[in-house]
C-alpha cells in the first residue's frame, strides 16, 4: 500500500536527478599571487643526480607544482635555444565541489631536460594562482618535504620508480614495526579462530 | 530488551557472530594500510583535548587562524577522548602536541609507525560499524540472513570508513540505534540517540521530522521528544557561542552545503508533507514509514548533491536492509557506479589513500587522466551519478519484511 503511494515520488525524483553545485569559498583568494591568464616563463636548471637527505637518486623527470582554479587548463612549452622540445596541454582534473582551487603537478620525463639551457612557458586558460598564504593557513597549501612552496613555481623531481623496488620498500616499511605486527597477527588469528568456531556451531 | 542479545543461543545467534567476525576481519585487514590525509586533520583538532583545550574553536580558529576542525563540539570531545585513550599507542605524538608545525603532516603519514596509529585511531569506527551490524540484526530480524551478510561484505563501508578514514560512521551508528529503539518503542531514548548523532554531524537532524511524524503519540509528547533531541545540542553549543570560529566553521560552513540546494529544500518539504499525509490519513505501520522516509530523505540529499565519498555511509546500513533477491543485481550495479563516481575527486579519492604505504604512489596519474585519453570521463562520471540516483530510488521500492508492530497511539 505504502509502496504504491510512494511510487508517485518516483517521478518527483526523476525530475530532480540533477547534480547541483555547492557554493564555493572565495575568501582566501587574496592570499594568492594571481597571474591573469598570462604567459609565464621560467628558467630551469637540473642536476640529474638528486641528493635527498644523503641518499642520491637518479632523476626520472620533473614535476611542476601549481595551484589552479578548478578546471583550468594549461598550455605548456619547453624550449632549448629557441627550438621547441615539447609543446602540450595539461587538462586539469576536477577538484571536488567544495574546493575552488587545486594543487596540480605537471610531470616531464628527464629526456626533456638533458641540458640545463631550457625555458619553460606556461599559459593557463584561466587565472593562475600561486600560493603564498599565511603560515597558519593550510587550505590548498602546497608543501614539499614539509616546506611550503610560496609564491614561486616549484620544480620537484620524480625519483625513478621501479615496481620491484617499490614493493620491497612497502614490505620493509610494513615489517619494520615488529611489536605491532605481532599484535596485529594475533588479533587476526583470534578472529579467524572465532569465525571457524561459530561456523562449526552454526553448522550443527 | 537486551536479554535477547545475551541469552539467545541458537542457530541464528551463531550465524550472527560468524558474520560479525567476518565483517570485522575484513575491516581490520584494510584499517592500518590506507588513509586519506584528512584523518590527520580530523584528529589534529581533537588531539588538543589532551592539552586541556576545552574550546578548540577559540583556541585554534579565533586565536591562531587555524580552521582544522569544523564539526560540532561533541565530535571534538568524542574524537578527543578516543585520541587520549589510544595516545600511548600512536607514533610521533609530538606532531599533534605542536600543531604549529602541521605542514609536516606528510612526515607523520610516511613514518613506519603510521600503520599502528591508523589501526588504533580507526578502532572507534570499527566499534561503531560492528554496533550497526548488531543493531541491524536485532532491528530487522525478519530479514537477518541477508542483512548481516551485506553488512559484513559491504565494499561501501570498507572504502568510505576503513580506507578513507572519515568518521561519518559514528553519527550513522546513532541513527541506526535510534531506529532500533523506535522499534522497541523506547521513544525517549530513540530521540536522544538521534540528537546525539546530530551533535556529531548535522545530517541526522534531517530525519528528525520523519521521526516526529512517525512516532505514535500526541502533539504534546512530540514536543517533548523533539526537545529531548535538540536541547542537548543547544546545551552543549552554549559555551562556544561567543567564538566567531564556532559560528563560521560549524554553522555557516555546514549550512553552505544546503543553502544553494533549492531543489533539495523544496523536495525535503514535499517529502515531509507526503510523510504527514501517509502517516495520518492512511493506516500504515509507523516503523515501516520511518524506515522508508528516513531512507528517502537521506538518499534525496545524496541525489541533489555531488556528495563526498564518505556520505554514502549515511544510507548504506538502510541499503543493506532494502536489498533482497529481486534487486540484488541493482546493488552490484550501484557499487560499480559508486566506485566510478568517486573518481570525480581524482587522485584525492584513489591513489592518495595509498599514502601510508608509500607517498610516491600518490603521484600516479588518476584514473580520470588515463580515461580522458580515449573517452570523455566527465560523461562517464555524470552517467555513474545518474545511475546512483536512479538506483537509490529503485531501492526505495524494495519490500522490507517487517511484522507490523507499531500502530497504537501512546498518550
Amino acid at each position: 500500500m505504502l509502496d504504491k503511494k510512494i511510487f508517485l515520488l518516483f517521478f518527483f525524483f526523476l525530475l530532480n536527478c540533477i547534480p547541483i553545485k555547492h557554493p564555493i569559498f572565495s575568501e582566501r583568494e587574496k592570499e594568492y599571487f594571481v597571474y591573469k591568464n598570462s604567459e609565464l616563463i621560467q628558467d630551469v636548471e637540473l642536476d640529474l643526480n638528486l641528493n635527498l637527505k644523503g641518499k642520491v637518486h637518479k632523476v626520472k623527470g620533473i614535476i611542476i607544482v601549481l595551484t589552479l582554479k578548478e578546471n583550468t587548463n594549461i598550455a605548456y612549452k619547453i624550449e632549448k635555444g629557441g627550438n621547441t622540445l615539447i609543446e602540450s596541454l595539461y587538462l586539469a582534473e576536477p577538484a571536488g565541489f567544495s574546493r575552488k582551487y587545486q594543487a596540480v603537478k605537471i610531470m616531464f620525463k628527464k629526456d626533456v631536460f638533458l641540458d640545463s639551457d631550457i625555458k619553460l612557458f606556461l599559459k593557463p586558460d584561466k587565472d593562475l594562482f600561486i600560493w603564498y598564504g599565511g603560515e597558519a593557513d593550510v587550505k590548498n597549501r602546497v608543501t614539499v618535504d614539509g616546506v611550503p612552496v610560496e609564491g614561486k613555481i616549484y620544480l620537484d623531481f620524480i625519483k625513478s620508480i621501479q615496481a620491484k623496488d617499490k614493493l620491497r620498500e612497502i614490505y620493509s616499511k610494513i615489517t619494520e614495526n615488529f611489536k605491532f605486527n605481532i599484535f596485529y597477527l594475533i588479533i587476526i588469528i583470534l578472529i579467524i579462530s572465532g569465525i571457524r568456531f561459530f561456523s562449526k556451531q552454526n553448522g550443527k | 530488551m537486551w536479554s535477547s542479545i545475551f541469552i539467545e543461543n541458537s542457530y541464528e545467534i551463531f550465524f550472527l557472530y560468524k558474520w560479525i567476525l567476518i565483517g570485522v576481519l575484513l575491516r581490520i585487514l584494510v584499517m592500518p594500510f590506507f588513509a586519506h590525509p584528512d584523518i590527520v586533520w580530523i584528529n589534529a583538532g581533537p588531539s588538543q583535548l589532551s592539552n586541556r583545550i576545552w574550546n578548540i574553536y577559540s583556541h585554534h580558529g579565533d586565536g591562531q587562524n587555524i580552521h582544522l576542525f569544523k564539526y560540532p563540539p561533541l565530535t571534538y570531545f568524542i574524537l578527543g577522548i578516543n585520541y587520549f585513550a589510544f595516545k600511548p599507542f600512536l607514533h610521533n605524538i609530538e606532531y599533534f602536541d605542536n600543531l604549529k608545525d602541521f605542514n609536516t603532516f606528510n612526515d607523520w603519514m610516511i613514518n613506519p609507525g603510521i600503520f599502528q596509529s591508523l589501526f588504533f585511531l580507526k578502532l572507534i569506527f570499527l566499534f561503531a560499524d560492528a554496533a550497526i551490524g548488531f543493531l541491524l540484526y536485532f532491528t530487522f530480524k525478519e530479514n537477518y540472513n541477508t542483512t548481516i551478510k551485506y553488512w559484513a561484505l559491504s565494499p561501501l563501508a570498507l572504502y568510505s570508513v576503513f580506507m578513507y578514514g572519515q568518521f561519518d560512521i559514528l553519527p550513522a551508528a546513532f541513527i541506526i540505534g535510534a531506529i532500533f529503539l523506535f522499534r522497541k518503542e523506547r521513544f525517549e531514548y530513540c530521540f536522544l540517540l538521534l540528537g546525539i548523532g546530530g551533535m556529531m554531524k548535522h545530517f541526522p537532524f534531517l530525519t528528525l521530522p520523519v521521526f516526529l511524524l512517525c512516532v505514535p503519540c500526541g502533539f504534546g509528547k512530540k514536543i517533548v521528544l523533539s526537545a529531548i533531541s535538540i536541547f542537548p545540542y543547544i546545551f552543549l553549543s552554549l559555551p562556544f557561542l561567543n567564538s566567531r570560529s564556532f559560528i563560521e566553521d560549524v554553522f555557516i560552513n555546514s549550512s553552505g552545503y544546503l543553502t544553494s540546494m533549492r531543489y533539495f529544500l523544496a523536495g525535503y518539504i514535499a517529502i515531509i508533507f507526503i510523510n504527514f499525509i501517509t502517516t495520518f490519513f492512511f493506516k500504515v505501520d509507523r516503523f515501516y514509514c520511518l524506515i522508508k522516509f528516513s531512507y528517502l530523505i537521506l538518499s534525496y540529499y545524496l541525489i541533489c548533491s555531488e556528495f563526498h565519498p564518505q556520505f554514502i555511509i549515511w544510507i548504506a546500513p538502510l541499503i543493506y536492509v532494502l536489498i533482497n533477491e529481486s534487486n540484488r543485481k541493482y546493488y552490484y550495479l550501484f557499487i560499480i557506479a559508486y566506485f566510478i563516481y568517486i573518481n570525480n575527486w581524482g587522485r584525492n579519492s584513489t591513489w592518495i589513500l595509498l599514502n601510508p604505504l608509500d607517498s610516491e604512489l600518490t603521484l600516479m596519474p588518476s584514473i580520470n587522466a588515463v580515461i580522458e585519453k580515449f573517452a570523455n570521463y566527465e560523461l562517464i562520471i555524470k552517467s555513474a551519478k545518474y545511475i546512483i540516483n536512479i538506483l537509490l530510488v529503485v531501492f526505495l521500492f524494495s519490500k522490507i519484511k517487517i511484522s507490523k508492530t507499531i500502530k497504537k497511539k501512546y498518550a
